[in-house]
């Protein structure tokens, strides 16, 4: 076992079964790849809570308002969680899903000057926190993924192309690792589902660019670095 | 800097690499108030920000919320990298200070600039400046090319970054020649300066060819190279040659290499992807530029591979303003453009059977000859087999804005509680999308999708019930079938209306039966008269 000096998530009183092994991962070093842990699906439990809708009613309301933020603030920054569980070995990650087939990954806008990190934790909070006030414990360490948004247009990159020197939007991908079981909130207008990494996978006609590249980025970092936990106990 | 109103928290984002955010117009605020129009002037005063330390050109732009003129140009002929900022200086160097906007074109699928955009600047004197003295400088070692915003220039351009793309022939080579046909292709077109300027009265004429890219992208890759070069100069409106004159000389050292290479490419192009666009290269006088008959249709502006004179062959569609002296006619081959042309200026009387053509052909042609019969609305539905970029983003654009208008229509009436109508207007917008040639886009894919959200949406909020995916389908299956008998969409509808007057909760199953079978409907046909007989009996007893 890896020991990552993480006191969340460990499993206690359990027998974990690590898919390291699957990973070829015999004897993973922690200096080099940080381990992430993921816990099974299971582990979570999903609640609801009232509608949190969107702060546009409709696509040229969004980028209308786009453009007036960026004349008085400047650059969008958005901040968004891929948060991370397995099934059955398979990282999964956590989408919301807006009617049947628009995905979007929990997260949002920063308030001007606000810190990225906190401001995502406040994001997510704000989407998938408890209701009864309980912490959420969001550990957010790694960045997986910037994206820019050259115009106020729809298309966003991976990069700033050459000849902008202003985009519109930056979009920061973090990756939040989850405690070992936690309960979460969804609002209503939302559905939250788990889209295994072969379904996001080249299907950029599915879930977008940035969804549909996430196990690319994720894969960056996996083996050894991902960790998957069962419990043995109860399933 | 949550405080602060107006200030921009320039420093926010330095860990990302940027310097500062400074919209166009930042830190123009003392310029702004000389220059700029009386109505921007409260914009101007609204942001007072402090300079930046980065400030270091002369501002050039007004303030947001600008509602002075509005005179747009095209300038091409820019490298890829070639930034935004990039132009700014240029222009302020220029002495233009009242930039409104730039706005670049860009690769949807990458992000990557084609190498033109529309500058809008807030005056006749700034556009003349642009028209004058930008040609002049270099950018990143190009000469940009000015151009009024029209179809021919848009299609032009569009070309001329098409070429720049790695066709299956030349691949990156075609790049390379792209930089250094641009030149040269003016250079191509000097010498046939005359003919040019022969059609300089028939912008159309040049406009035709040029915008021929647009129907066929496939074509367009592979001969076009060289061609592409040349029709952007040709295809400017009158008083456009002469400026073009100016670039061309200097590049006319690039010439020779590149005519050579023109006519070779074109020529496994050969196999034109719309029949009607070969041009017969052969019988103009510009038999190098045989090959590109395949090419040609598409590449108009493309297509005239060294041939200078080649480009106007695409006369058929070109067939520009009537003052057009015969110079396209000797390359144009009537037998291809049946229904065009007789000629190169008699194109007019063919504007009207001759529409199709010119769709097929760079459906932008949309030279001067707007009047001349190319119907403009036409225009934006080519049926060209292919699809030139511009057409798709024609029509992309025009889908955007169904669904858009659709979705913001079906929710004021969704809020109105008039759910029929708006699940009607949402229907009708995705079955318009679907049916646009770029359907399968995945662009367009999303705005079905977000049409069939809103649907699914407002359908749920009407039925109130988890079916509603079913009832809408359903209820699309209804659609469909009504709109294939029409008396039974009569006779639905009525009954339709009957039902929901009764209640809400039977219409909607009864329009899921009817829909299930068109047999239904004498079902349908028995219950009402059923009731009717119910509603007798019952008024006789009382």
């Amino acid at each position: 076992m890896t020991t990552h000096g993480r006191t969340s998530g460990w499993p206690k009183g359990t027998n974990p079964v690590s898919y390291a092994a699957k990973y070829g991962i015999t004897n993973p070093s922690p200096t080099l790849d940080r381990p992430i842990n993921l816990y099974p699906l299971t582990n979570y439990t999903f609640g609801t809570k009232e509608p949190l809708y969107e702060k546009d009613s409709s696509v040229p309301a969004r980028f209308q308002r786009m453009r007036d933020e960026f004349e008085k603030i400047g650059m969008r920054r958005s901040v968004e969680g891929v948060l991370i569980v397995h099934e059955h070995g398979l990282p999964h990650v956590l989408l919301l899903q807006l009617g049947t087939t628009f995905f979007k990954l929990p997260g949002g806008e920063l308030n001007s000057g606000e810190d990225q990190v906190e401001g995502l934790k406040r994001l997510l909070t704000e989407t998938l926190g408890r209701q009864d006030g309980g912490t959420m414990e969001w550990v957010v360490e790694d960045t997986i993924g910037n994206w820019w948004r050259p115009n106020f247009e729809p298309p966003q990159y991976p990069y700033i192309p050459a000849h902008i020197t202003k985009p519109k939007e930056h979009k920061r991908l973090f990756l939040v690792q989850l405690p070992e079981k936690a309960l979460f909130a969804v609002p209503r207008n939302y559905k939250l589902v788990a889209a295994p990494l072969f379904e996001l996978y080249d299907n950029s006609a599915g879930y977008g660019p940035i969804i549909s590249s996430l196990p690319q980025a994720l894969s960056r970092g996996q083996c050894p670095s991902i960790q998957c936990w069962q419990m043995t106990s109860g399933h | 800097m949550a405080g602060d109103g107006v200030d921009i928290d320039l420093y926010d984002n330095l860990e990302e690499g940027f310097d500062q955010e400074n919209e166009f117009n930042a830190d123009d605020d003392l310029y702004n108030d000389v220059i700029t129009a009386p109505s921007s002037g409260d914009n101007a005063e609204v942001k007072q920000e402090p300079d930046t330390p980065t400030k270091t050109t002369p501002s050039v732009t007004v303030p947001s919320g600008y509602t002075g003129r509005r005179i747009s140009l095209y300038v091409g002929n820019l490298t890829w990298w070639t930034t935004d900022q990039d132009l700014i200086d240029s222009l302020a160097a220029i002495g233009v200070t009242d930039l409104v906007e730039i706005k670049f074109y860009e690769n949807r699928a990458n992000g990557q600039s084609k190498g033109f955009a529309v500058v809008v600047v807030g005056s006749d004197n700034s556009s003349r400046l642009i028209f004058e003295k930008l040609p002049k400088k270099e950018i990143h070692g190009q000469v940009p090319q000015i151009s009024n915003c029209n179809r021919q220039a848009l299609s032009q351009f569009e070309a001329q970054a098409r070429k720049g793309e790695p066709p299956a022939q030349n691949g990156n080579t075609n790049k390379g020649h792209q930089r250094s046909h641009s030149p040269s292709r003016t250079q191509q077109k000097q010498p046939f300066v005359n003919r040019q300027q022969q059609r300089p009265s028939g912008p159309t004429v040049s406009g035709p060819p040029p915008t021929g890219p647009p129907p066929t992208g496939a074509p367009i890759m592979p001969g076009m190279p060289p061609v592409s070069g040349p029709p952007p100069q040709v295809q400017f409106p009158p008083g456009f040659p002469p400026r073009t004159l100016g670039p061309p000389p200097a590049v006319m050292m690039r010439g020779p290499p590149p005519p050579i290479r023109g006519p070779p490419p074109a020529d496994p192009r050969g196999p034109p992807p719309r029949p009607e666009w070969d041009r017969p290269p052969g019988p103009a006088p510009y038999p190098p530029l045989g090959p590109p008959p395949g090419p040609q249709p598409v590449p108009p502006p493309g297509a005239r591979p060294p041939g200078p004179g080649m480009p106007h062959q695409q006369p058929p569609i070109s067939i520009p303003p009537p003052g057009h002296p015969p110079a396209p006619a000797p390359h144009v081959n009537p037998a291809f453009f049946p229904p065009q042309h007789g000629g190169p200026p008699p194109t007019m009387p063919h504007a009207a059977p001759g529409h199709h053509d010119p769709y097929r052909a760079p459906p932008p042609v949309s030279y001067p000859s707007d009047h001349y019969a190319r119907p403009p609305t036409e225009r934006p539905e080519p049926q060209s087999p292919a699809l030139s970029e511009q057409e798709f983003e024609e029509i992309f654009q025009r889908n955007k804005t169904v669904s858009s208008s659709a979705i913001s229509r079906a929710v004021q009436d969704a809020s109105a509680g008039e759910f029929a109508s708006a699940i009607e207007t949402l229907v009708t917008a995705i079955s318009l999308i679907k049916q646009s040639k770029i359907a399968s886009d995945d662009r367009c894919k999303i705005l079905i999708s977000s049409l069939q959200d809103t649907l699914h949406g407002i359908e749920e909020k009407s039925y109130g019930s988890k079916s509603s995916s079913r009832r809408s389908r359903s209820r699309e299956r209804d659609r469909e079938r009504k709109e294939r008998s029409r008396s039974h969409r009569s006779r639905s509808r009525d009954r339709e209306r009957e039902y929901r007057e009764r209640s809400r909760e039977r219409d909607r199953h009864y329009e899921a039966e009817s829909s299930s079978s068109s047999s239904r409907s004498h079902r349908d046909r028995d219950r009402e008269r059923d009731r009717d007989r119910e509603r007798e009996y019952s008024s006789r007893r009382h």
